[in-house]
């Protein structure tokens, strides 16, 4: 399986899921980056403030979206040349090609955590800079780094549900717009402290919106979820013909 | 050819003696309630160059995927260099396979889809560049396959089916886009390979580029084989003599009037000589005044004529 994941290294370059494992995350700060410079100054905790801000707006809109678009693209590296057929005509089991994109896609959102950690030091930085806020402290880039890794893990059920989704169908826009309604729904539920820590989409919100008991749940669903959903994925594409 | 070994190291296997490259036994292919292939029994001789011709929608690309693991048989059995593929996909390892049209990644380059190929069947690729340049593509190695023509598209896609260095190789509609050049090298190529031991199955419309390759050949037709086994046993040598003659339209009349079978073949005449050997035909047309340019005996017959003969009646 390690051949395959070479081979999947080696399809992401030049490609649309690597420019957007980097526009993701760059975009997201850059939107928070220009609404904090158009607020008035504010006597608060800077830091804290702002790392909310960012990691909320990526939990609910950002980040479902960039995995839905990220997974549908990457499937389409296939579906779009059809290549399936090659790939099938392979000594790969089936399981293993879906295992691989799986893990392709929570390798590419895994580095857009990373880059949304460092763009947001980076810009929260030039913000303190500018409006004079204080310095950033051991605690606050503590406690951001282990929020955003567990909103990581909190995400993968929704990475693992749109690779079968992209996997299975070969139309784009379809499991865009799943990703998107799904993004859509959580908007509507971000509010509802009963429903809305159980929906899907909302586990990353979890972790850093409804408290301890909730944030747990978003961490053991949504990483057991995708572990789950992964399993069901293997085992249809092991049966699946492939043509 | 040589250079391909040259050009990939092959992770160490043991190759396996097959009797032959590819066994179908009683094979039925359907889609749902649309059956494709019926009972069909195919025995690929090893290191041959074996043709697999057909009217498009016979079933020859249902056929392939079949063999290739992607599409499983209803009924009967499917044997690739002895091992039944729907249990031991290992055995793809040594199958290289190109299904038009070719499965490529056209944002990226050439070469770069060699290395794709390369880790897919855990080939260490030393240099992608010299598989290329064994397709005539050395010098678009770093290119983006989206700038391809339709003819590089074609031969990256044979490049890629032989980056396994295999022992089959399976090849649907290869030549499709080449142009005389490409058609010529490609049949170099799968000569080549021949000559290297190895068995390539390849299905083609083009029949008169078949007969001129393989060394059998299968015809199938609404998904029943109508012919299976050696060319020379196929392409018979048939009573007919072509002539060039003038004036043409005097030289039927002649050849009529004595009772000779005469049909117009382009600017010659074909001349059945079962009755009026060749000869005689040459001294009576010579006695009414009619110049003989050329004459060509023992016409053998061409694959398409066969194919057309031995599927008589059936659409193609």
């Amino acid at each position: 399986m390690v051949n395959l994941l070479r081979a999947e290294r080696i399809k992401l370059r030049r490609s649309l899921p690597l420019r957007l494992a980097v526009v993701g995350p760059l975009a997201t700060v850059a939107v928070q980056f220009f609404v904090f410079l158009n607020q008035r100054h504010m006597d608060i905790a800077f830091w804290p403030v702002w790392h909310n801000q960012v990691e909320m707006f990526w939990a609910l809109i950002a980040l479902p979206a960039l995995i839905a678009i990220q997974a549908a693209s990457l499937t389409a590296l296939e579906h779009g040349n059809d290549t399936w057929k090659a790939i099938g005509a392979l000594p790969n089991a089936g399981w293993h090609i879906f295992l691989v994109k799986t893990l392709v896609l929570y390798a590419l959102v895994g580095a857009s955590f990373l880059l949304l950690v460092g763009f947001s030091f980076v810009a929260g930085l030039v913000i303190a800079g500018l409006r004079q806020y204080e310095q950033l402290a051991g605690g606050a880039v503590a406690q951001f780094v282990s929020q955003t890794a567990a909103m990581y893990v909190a995400c993968l059920l929704v990475c693992s549900f749109q690779m079968w989704l992209s996997m299975r169908y070969r139309s784009f826009t379809a499991p865009v717009s799943i990703g998107i309604f799904g993004m859509a729904v959580g908007l509507m539920l971000v509010r509802d402290d009963r429903v809305g820590p159980w929906f899907p989409w909302l586990f990353p919100v979890d972790v850093v919106a409804y408290g301890r008991v909730h944030a747990a749940l978003g961490i053991v669903a949504g990483g057991a979820g995708g572990l789950v959903i992964t399993l069901i994925g293997c085992s249809e594409f092991s049966r699946r013909e492939r043509v | 050819m040589e250079r391909i070994t040259k050009c990939f190291r092959r992770n160490p296997e043991a190759p396996g003696l097959a009797d032959s490259a590819i066994e179908l036994s009683d094979v039925t292919i359907a889609y749902g309630a649309r059956v494709v292939i019926s009972e069909f029994s195919l025995k690929v001789p090893c290191g041959r160059v074996y043709g697999f011709v057909g009217p498009n929608g016979a079933g020859k690309t249902s056929t392939i995927r079949t063999i290739l693991g992607l599409k499983r048989a209803r009924h009967g059995e499917v044997r690739v260099l002895n091992h039944d593929v729907t249990r031991d996909r290992s055995v793809l390892r040594r199958v290289g396979s190109l299904i038009d049209p070719p499965s490529l990644y056209p944002h990226l380059s050439g070469a770069e889809n060699v290395s794709v190929f390369a880790h897919y069947y855990r080939v260490s690729a030393s240099d992608p560049a010299c598989l290329l340049d064994t397709v005539g593509l050395a010098h678009a190695g770093k290119m983006r396959v989206r700038e391809y023509s339709q003819g590089m598209k074609q031969r990256l896609g044979v490049a890629l089916a032989l980056v396994p260095q295999p022992d089959l190789v399976i090849l649907d509609e290869p030549m499709n886009g080449l142009d005389p050049i490409g058609i010529a090298e490609f049949r170099d190529m799968v000569l080549g390979l021949s000559r290297r031991g190895k068995t390539v199955f390849l299905s083609s419309h083009l029949l008169d580029e078949v007969s001129r390759m393989a060394t059998d050949v299968a015809l199938i037709s609404r998904g029943r084989l109508v012919y299976a086994g050696s060319m020379n046993g196929l392409t018979r040598t048939v009573s007919v003599c072509l002539i060039e003659a003038s004036p043409r339209e005097l030289a039927v009349y002649v050849l009529r009037s004595v009772g000779c079978e005469v049909s117009v073949a382009g600017e010659k005449l074909a001349v059945n000589t079962e009755v009026w050997s060749p000869s005689e035909i040459s001294q009576l047309l010579a006695s009414r005044g009619v110049v003989l340019n050329a004459l060509i005996p023992d016409v053998q017959e061409s694959l398409e004529d066969v194919f057309l003969r031995l599927t008589k009646g059936d659409p193609v």
